[in-house]
């Protein structure tokens, strides 16, 4: 379901996802799949693009999932991991993430660096959620949306 | 074998630097094109850098643009690795004299197959797993 | 996961190290258990212990031995898998083809279990790229497959951006994809010489034309020693005089099958079949 009339749908976004955990932590672990929505979200990061649309692509998850990540990808014990550590992760997993978007979405379009919170996602007024998954990774929760700047006309440049 | 890791991502450096380092590779890390510019400048040069796109200060396109300037550079292979996965963006960095280009996400063998095409691997195993 | 003593995973690795070349690091555990576990279970050891402990006998069974080493190996086809064996065709094999055919004007190539047709994708490349003369050849470029799935797959030439990471060329990429959506098109031109069939290679086989070069890579393992003699012997039937087989990094015709002549050309073993019959 999705209020995007250009760009990827649940199906797609929910590969793209996998392909990104796949690509971070190989064949050890299963990749993310859909879940129930949850509650605990509070380590988010996201991206903003611009260009041939106007959005944010945001990624919000649980600081057990945020901790495991980077735990993992820095090889050190999670007692070891550092708030700037789990910046980094998860403004990771917004730059490809975003970056995989914004490639099927109209363009050319250019991508922010990745801006991050551990207060949860930030309000984003004058946009609208126009996709959004729910995951699962390892137990943990874990969300994927594309917001867009409302009352926009998305204008296809070069083909790509 | 040196390589240059240029990413602003720490996590991804990291990864980076796994990956080539089982592959007998000295690892020099820089965090933008401008810090990366000014590791060449000191110490030995390497044989390979992956350059990640989106970078503050300096970006990847911009500091490849700045490596192909400069002849004493021209032994360097330099390997994009980034999310810009639109065709425009890979023929725009193969242009810029980039030699290979890997799209992420990537895994680790992608990342390999690249090294093999760019002849950077010396041993002569038919299949690596790493 | 069924847990790999450590000293079972050093003997896997000196295993792979000398059937295959293939080099699998400390840490890796977790690859032999993920992928020999299934394996495993498939063949019908109860679990990759089993597995293993076959493997340590004297004398282990050919095709468990086998189907160990394919499953270490990345399974998933690829462009450009191997390498040489493409610039073996480069450099001799088509260049041979172009001179031997030159009245007729036609180049055959059979890609045997072509699965999602990256194989049979990345010879039409290399023609294209290093052979403009074939402009006006009659180009058959042909790939059959057990699946109907991967068959469909093949046909549509489409791939996703972890497929066309793999051993492509970034300047390939951008020479003969296009993006559709999240996923990577190849050129019509090229689609348009390739044709996907499916076919059991076990079975018997339908009527098909002389081809002047057989790719039949890391697929004969998974076949008794028996289906494997029968299958050499009829690829030897379908290759035109001088034409050559290609068979997998640790795959060889010799003990197995007469008739074939093997030449390296490169790092490439190939078997030939008589120039004149």
């Amino acid at each position: 379901m999705t209020d995007l009339e250009y760009g990827p749908d649940s199906s797609m976004l929910v590969e793209i996802v996998g392909d990104v955990f796949t690509g971070l932590f190989g064949e050890r672990y299963a990749p993310p799949y859909l879940a129930a929505p949850a509650e605990t979200l509070e380590v988010s990061a996201s991206v903003s693009v611009s260009g041939g649309w106007f959005g944010d692509v945001v990624i919000a998850c649980s600081p057990a999932l945020a901790l495991s990540a980077a735990a993992e990808l820095f090889a050190m014990a999670p007692e070891e991991i550092a708030e700037a550590d789990i910046r980094d992760v998860v403004g990771e997993f917004a730059n490809v993430i975003g970056g995989n978007v914004k490639s099927v979405m109209p363009g050319p379009s250019v991508l922010s660096l990745p801006s991050t919170s551990l207060e949860g996602i930030a309000d984003r007024p004058g946009e609208v959620e126009a996709l959004r998954i729910d995951m699962t990774w390892q137990g943990e929760p874990l969300c994927v949306s594309i917001w867009t700047v409302s009352g926009q006309t998305p204008q296809e440049g070069d083909p790509s | 074998m040196k390589a240059l890791i240029i990413d602003d991502s720490r996590a991804m450096r990291m990864l980076l630097r796994r990956i080539v380092s089982n592959n007998g590779f000295e690892v020099v890390e820089a965090g933008n094109g401008q810090e990366a510019l000014d590791a060449l400048a000191v110490g030995p040069l390497p044989d390979v850098a992956l350059i990640d796109w989106n970078m503050p200060v300096m970006d990847g396109l911009t500091f490849v643009n700045s490596v192909r300037a400069r002849p004493e550079y021209r032994g360097i292979t330099l390997m994009m690795v980034t999310t810009e996965s639109e065709r425009t963006q890979i023929v725009r960095a193969l242009a810029a004299g980039a030699h290979e280009y890997l799209i992420k996400p990537f895994t680790e063998d992608a990342l390999l197959s690249k090294f093999d095409l760019l002849g950077l691997r010396s041993y002569s195993a038919d299949v690596v797993i790493a | 996961m069924t847990a790999v003593s450590t000293e079972d995973f050093t003997f896997v690795a000196d295993f792979l190290r000398q059937r295959a070349a293939i080099s699998i690091g400390p840490g890796k555990e977790y690859l032999v258990e993920s992928r020999l576990g299934p394996l495993a279970r498939d063949i019908g050891f109860v679990d990759v212990n089993a597995l293993i402990g076959e493997l340590r006998r004297p004398v282990p069974n050919p095709t468990v031995r086998d189907r160990v080493v394919e499953a270490m190996t990345t399974n998933e086809t690829s462009f450009f898998r191997d390498g040489h064996p493409f610039e073996a065709m480069r450099t001799d094999l088509v260049p041979e083809v172009l001179k031997r055919n030159a009245g007729v004007r036609r180049l055959s190539v059979w890609s045997a279990a072509s699965s999602t047709g990256q194989e049979l994708y990345t010879i039409a490349m290399l023609l294209d790229a290093n052979f403009p003369e074939l402009a006006s050849w009659t180009v058959n470029l042909y790939g059959t497959d057990l699946s109907t799935d991967v068959l469909t797959r093949a046909r549509a030439g489409r791939f996703s951006p972890l497929e066309v990471n793999r051993g492509l060329p970034a300047p390939m990429l951008v020479r003969y994809f296009d993006r559709r959506g999240s996923e990577y098109e190849i050129d019509a031109k090229l689609r348009n010489w390739c044709r996907f069939e499916q076919m059991n290679l076990a079975d018997a086989w339908p009527a098909l034309p002389l081809f002047d070069i057989v790719f039949c890579r890391n697929v004969l393992i998974y076949f008794d020693v028996p289906v494997r003699q029968r299958i050499l012997q009829k690829i030897q039937r379908s290759l035109a005089p001088g034409g050559c087989l290609i068979l997998g990094g640790s795959e060889t015709t010799i003990g197995v099958v007469d008739g074939y002549t093997p030449a390296r050309i490169g790092n490439t073993v190939v078997y030939r079949v008589e120039a004149s019959r």
